[in-house]
């Protein structure tokens, strides 16, 4: 195992946050501790740290908490951003050569929410390059490196938001997941990780990569510090006029709620041929038995048609992605790295026919999934990854044809679901042989959240995965 | 909508040249024999599954819906006594 420096963060956000209110613990105290952590780590975790800014933001909530004012739900909660959440007058480089030196002129509306709500944003975290890896190779900044172990790789492209929430150096971090890059780091790295219905949280101020399927996502250690985050930033946005939200939902209330005989969770009969591990097929079958144990009841379904729903994935995001990036491609195509410019030179090739029909075939394919899959159930549950975490040697060796294969491979089980616009909710749910963590993801019908982070409350409050750190 | 009238072979080669030229033009440098071919390839396997599921499933008036509408309808959908679209 690495080597890591003392973890700043020993409990959930949920529960700093309370200590935060009893006043055991100032946020000055532990936003220093935390920037100690992050300074001294061995980690790719952060690439800037802002920490003149996180004393003062910190020195603030502490003053407003002495004055008696009421905080926020995250009042002095240190928190990180993928490095494409934009702040008006501060770099974001996207993990790009050709955004170096960007700096916004707004905002992302999440993180305003994220400050209104007494947060503090220690800074922005590894990516990779322009969110277009799942293993979290950027080509300019260096692999991912796993807290678990730094041979290994993080997964991504969120993936210094895994590394940060994984060595407990903040308790929170915001990701972005377009075909898996919230739930492949989480799994990856051993934390939990939201992915939200599509279009429901603001994506203002974001870098888009493909704006039909991105989503801005969350990583922290458990559901319920989820959930506390994604009412934070919930409710609509003007500024963003793909944002389906209507009002704030509090999705934290009603989550201590013990499962019963009307919770059910749907499970595949998974197929010998299936791309799944026996290492990880016997990781779901435990999952499964502790979710009974925990009162949900379990229906089996067929299989859905992932390869299908991944390919179609896989199209609109090659294709828009290809238009997002067409100025810079022409031109500065050197300054990508090469796996990155290869995936969106694929997407220029796509005709357009097929994307269209791709749209066409979204709300058909999202009613049969629903029907096929969620009959009378609140979740699917799927893998996140398809086997044990590799490491980095594995995803970096081959032709050029057989890594972007280990690429598709690693998002199989993610990317599609991106397609149908659902929300899916990633839990650790216990260890591979080679000493890395690994999980399962649960899929709920749009809108969903709240029953998701109910469901996985309750199995978080009968494991410890969640709990379990990297120390040496 | 699947299928064509070109020979496969024939009709490879040329896609394969004119992806060639279409991504010396855009990105300003030739793509690698190999790499035209690879990404080529890619292109076409996951064409080819589109097509497959386009040709089940869509038929000839069945047009692209905005999403986010798409999604707040099947909450509705989902509810016992909700309206059915």
């Amino acid at each position: 195992m690495t080597q890591h420096s003392t973890p700043a963060i020993s409990a959930s956000l949920t529960a700093t946050a309370e200590a935060l209110r009893e006043g055991a613990m100032t946020a000055r105290v532990l936003t220093d501790r935390c920037l100690d952590s992050a300074e001294r780590g061995d980690q790719t975790g952060f690439v800037r740290l802002r920490a003149a800014q996180a004393r003062d933001s910190a020195d603030a909530c502490d003053a407003a908490a002495a004055d008696g004012r009421p905080g926020g739900s995250l009042h002095g909660i240190p928190i990180a951003h993928k490095d494409m959440f934009h702040r008006a007058g501060e770099l974001s480089e996207c993990g790009s050569r050709i955004l170096h030196g960007f700096t916004p002129k707004a905002t992302a509306t999440v993180l305003t929410r994220l400050d209104q709500a007494g947060a503090i944003d220690l800074g922005a975290l590894h990516m990779a390059e322009f969110a277009l890896s799942p293993t979290g190779f950027n080509a300019h900044l260096g692999h991912g490196r796993n807290p678990w172990s730094g041979e290994h790789v993080t997964g991504g492209s969120s993936s210094g938001s895994g590394v940060v929430i994984s060595a407990r150096q903040v308790c929170a971090a915001l990701g972005s997941d377009t075909g898996g890059s919230v739930r492949i780091p989480a799994a990856a790295c051993g934390v939990t990780g939201l992915k939200p219905t599509q279009h429901l949280v603001s994506v203002h101020g974001v870098m888009p990569l493909a704006p039909s399927l991105d989503c801005v996502g969350f990583l922290a250690q458990t559901a319920q510090d989820c959930a506390r985050l994604l009412s934070a930033v919930s409710g609509p946005d003007v500024r963003d006029p793909s944002c389906i939200a209507t009002a704030a939902q509090d999705y934290e209330s009603g989550i201590e709620l013990p499962l019963g005989a009307d919770d059910c969770i749907a499970v595949p009969d998974f197929p010998p041929d299936a791309p799944l591990s026996e290492e990880l097929r016997a990781m779901l079958d435990k999952a499964v038995q502790v979710l009974r144990l925990a009162g949900v009841s379990v229906r089996r379904v067929t299989m859905p048609q992932m390869g299908e729903l991944a390919a179609l994935s896989s199209l609109v995001l090659g294709a828009e992605a290809g238009s997002m990036h067409w100025p810079w491609l022409h031109g500065r195509a050197d300054e990508y790295g090469t796996q990155v410019r290869r995936r969106l030179e694929r997407g220029l090739l796509y005709p357009a026919t097929r994307y269209v029909d791709a749209l066409r075939l979204r709300p058909i394919l999202l009613r049969r999934f629903l029907n096929e899959c969620l009959p009378g159930a609140q979740a699917l549950l799927l893998p996140v990854l398809p086997y044990a975490v590799p490491r980095i040697e594995e995803t970096i060796s081959g032709n050029d044809a057989e890594i972007e294969a280990k690429f598709g491979g690693l998002s199989y089980w993610t990317r599609g679901i991106n397609y149908l616009g659902l929300p899916a909710l990633a839990l650790p749910a216990g260890f591979t042989a080679n000493g890395l963590p690994n999980g399962f993801q649960l899929v709920g019908r749009p809108l969903s959240e709240a029953a998701l982070l109910r469901i996985g409350h309750q199995y978080q409050r009968c494991t410890d995965w969640h709990r379990r750190i990297p120390l040496a | 909508m699947s299928g064509n009238s070109i020979p496969q072979p024939v009709a490879s080669g040329l896609a394969l040249a004119a992806a060639s030229q279409f991504a010396k033009r855009v990105s300003g440098a030739a793509l690698g024999e190999a790499s035209a071919g690879d990404a080529l390839a890619g292109a076409l396997h996951v064409v080819d599954i589109v097509a497959h599921v386009a040709d089940q499933a869509l038929a000839w008036d069945t047009v692209a819906e905005p999403f986010g509408t798409v999604l707040v309808a099947t909450v509705r959908e989902g509810l016992p006594q909700g309206p059915r679209s």
